[in-house]
């Protein structure tokens, strides 16, 4: 009788620890916070294509803005009007293959990279450029330029073909620059990497090993 | 990366603390808690100071009966809390062991390593119990350590702890750090409640609470223990006692705490309590079988200092950071069966693990995912009376970690440890293992096997 009682009463305990325990806060389905995904080639949570890293989570961007690199900001070939809306710049981003087919000031520079040509400004500091541009001052004739990719999410090959061509660590990121020039994109410094095999990487500045 | 490294260095090559072994001399019976002076009683898995002789003792301190429940550390030690002590006990254990990774030293895995065979000299514990009354109880152990000593720094080199001697003409010294790995006072209310407080080893499973090295029978833990998915130890309140029904003995086990955190001993960041529980079940059946369930639910919070600014009116305010903070919750399942010399033990835990909105871990990759970690393991062994007492064991162990940045989405782990456990003298047990791991994990560490080899002599003293 004594033991059927203590049987009993352990049951009742198991169960009630049980009940209070179990499913609280499994959810196999949602492993992820606001504005992310789960990344199952990384095993990671990432911010939406839409969304940047802050703190411990993400936040989208406004409605008119790209994510570039790090932060949310116009898209390439606009900036923010009076109106605090990204809007196209007349002249910025537009095709060309020569000087003097630019010919909406400031942006009357033809910048020529691989063949490829786009009206921008020349410049002396970044913040003579819209927030996605860096002033690739290594140039003998410092202008606006943006690099393609950067910061976009990947987990192979989704890289070529941009400016930001390797895929590590779940980011496009530009490899192949040049210690002393610092060509990186704004806010980013150039990094030596060649002792893990991957040459020189641009980083967030700060983050050099 | 680090998290880890530590994940997989403790599990196969780390000669720290691992299985009890709750198995007392052969020659004596099962339970007998006063008997056993050799290194491996565990007749009870709950911790309990020695008792003193009362000090300022009157009749109305005395407890109605003695109480059941014993520390398994210190039953090792000739301690048995139901005799009573005049005076401050002073014990303790350490071990000394030699490692060895087998496998390339140019292997990828072999990053997560110390590569190089050692002979390491891994716990050195002490404890300090005293009876303060027939009632009151008080009980501290701390374990001495070379740490930081040989830590890695972020540049890559490795901490060296190292200071003039003014003892010796200022020739340099090596010093090292001290864990305070549980600190207590307790109260008998009667026989079958007695109140803790303090900071004390979480009451959960078989392998966190007999976790002196001397009373364990090899020399490598499982993953599933090594990743804390119950917090190791805890501090704040625990009540527990143990009631017999005819045969059987009922234990139970309750506890608030500040949870789990960087700084849990004297800081709860979050304010936010954690629950804990445990029952287990002590039945005759062949000679002792145990059954137990365990639970914990709390919250961890690790954040930056608070932070002051001046609002929109120009008024300072304290702001908290949010830094890292989840919810999670544990629980496990264990069984003990004792017959003759036949020893077999075995653990299911899992661990679920939620984040916080915006308070999210950063990890190579992007950020931290929800989810759960399971895992389990089962020792088999056979105590034998000669050659040493030897016993032959095995060790089996399967974990789901969390999916992560390491290892991946879903990874598998494998391991398989065998090795022998020798017992020349109560106080001296001597290990070999051979322990085998396989990781099925995502690229670049996708499937790695890691072999090691482990000898160990413990001794209490």
């Amino acid at each position: 009788m004594r033991q059927l009682r203590a049987r009993r009463t352990a049951g009742v305990v198991a169960c009630a620890i049980a009940s209070v325990l179990a499913g609280c806060l499994y959810e196999p389905g949602n492993t992820c916070g606001p504005y992310m995904r789960y990344e199952i080639a990384l095993g990671v949570c990432v911010c939406n294509d839409d969304a940047i890293a802050v703190g411990g989570g993400c936040t989208p961007c406004a409605s008119d803005e790209v994510v570039v690199g790090l932060t949310c900001a116009c898209p390439a070939g606009e900036t923010k009007n009076v109106d605090n809306r990204c809007a196209e710049v007349p002249g910025l981003g537009a095709a060309c293959q020569a000087a003097g087919e630019c010919t909406e000031a400031p942006h009357d520079f033809c910048a020529v990279r691989d063949g490829i040509g786009s009206c921008t400004s020349q410049c002396a500091v970044d913040t003579d450029c819209p927030d996605s541009y860096v002033c690739a001052d290594w140039e003998p004739v410092p202008y606006c330029r943006t690099y393609t990719g950067y910061g976009a999410t990947c987990t192979t090959t989704e890289c070529a073909g941009y400016d930001a061509s390797l895929c590590i660590q779940g980011h496009c990121v530009v490899q192949g620059c040049t210690l002393d020039v610092n060509d990186c994109p704004r806010d980013t410094a150039c990094c030596d990497f060649s002792t893990f095999g991957i040459g020189t990487l641009c980083v967030p500045a700060g983050s050099c090993p | 990366m680090i998290g880890h490294r530590v994940i997989i260095a403790l599990s196969i090559v780390a000669p720290l603390s691992a299985t009890a072994d709750p198995d007392p001399t052969p020659s004596s019976p099962p339970g007998d808690a006063s008997a056993p002076a050799v290194p491996a009683p565990a007749e009870s898995t709950t911790p309990a100071p020695t008792p003193a002789l009362p000090v300022a003792s009157t009749a109305s301190d005395e407890p109605e009966e003695e109480s059941a429940v014993t520390d398994a550390d210190l039953v090792v030690l000739g301690l048995d809390s139901t005799q009573p002590d005049d005076r401050l006990n002073i014990h303790g254990f350490a071990d000394l062991s030699w490692r060895a990774l087998l496998i390339p030293a140019k292997d990828l895995a072999a990053n997560y390593f110390p590569k190089e065979n050692s002979f390491v000299v891994g716990n050195v514990n002490l404890y300090v119990t005293k009876n303060l009354s027939a009632r009151w109880r008080s009980m501290l152990e701390v374990r001495f350590l070379y740490a930081p000593a040989g830590v890695e720094n972020a540049d890559g080199t490795l901490t060296h702890t190292t200071a003039p001697n003014p003892a010796d003409l200022e020739r340099p010294i090596q010093w090292g750090g001290v864990s305070i790995e549980r600190v207590y006072l307790e109260y008998d209310v009667n026989e079958w409640l007695t109140i803790q407080a303090g900071s004390f080893l979480t009451p959960y499973g078989i392998w966190n609470v007999d976790h002196g090295s001397p009373v364990i029978i090899p020399a490598t833990r499982p993953f599933v223990i090594g990743e804390s998915l119950f917090p190791q130890q805890q501090t704040g309140l625990h009540i527990y006692g143990k009631r017999p029904f005819g045969d059987y003995q009922l234990g139970y086990h309750a506890t608030v705490t500040n949870g789990r955190g960087p700084f849990q001993a004297f800081r709860d960041l979050d304010q936010n309590k954690a629950l804990g529980a445990r029952v287990e079940i002590d039945a005759p059946w062949l000679d002792r079988v145990q059954i137990g369930i365990s639970g914990y639910r709390g919250r961890f919070t690790d954040r930056p200092a608070d932070v002051i600014i001046a609002d929109d009116s120009g008024t300072l305010i304290n702001t908290t950071p949010a830094g890292t903070s989840y919810d999670e919750e544990s629980w496990g399942v264990d069984v003990l069966v004792h017959r003759g010399g036949l020893h077999l033990q075995a653990e299911v835990i899992a661990n679920n693990r939620h984040y916080r909105t915006g308070a999210r871990e950063l990890v190579r990759g992007g950020f931290a995912s929800d989810g759960l970690y399971v895992g389990a393991y089962a020792l088999a062994g056979y105590r034998f009376e000669r050659w040493w007492q030897v016993m032959p064991f095995a060790v089996v162990e399967l974990d789901r970690p969390r999916s992560g940045a390491d290892l991946g989405d879903h990874p598998t782990i494998l391991q398989v440890t065998a090795g022998l456990n020798f017992r020349p003298h109560p106080s001296v047990v001597l290990k070999l293992d051979y322990a085998q791991g396989e990781i099925y994990s995502a690229p670049p560490l996708g499937h790695s096997m890691l072999r090691a080899i482990l000898t160990q002599a413990a001794w209490a003293f």
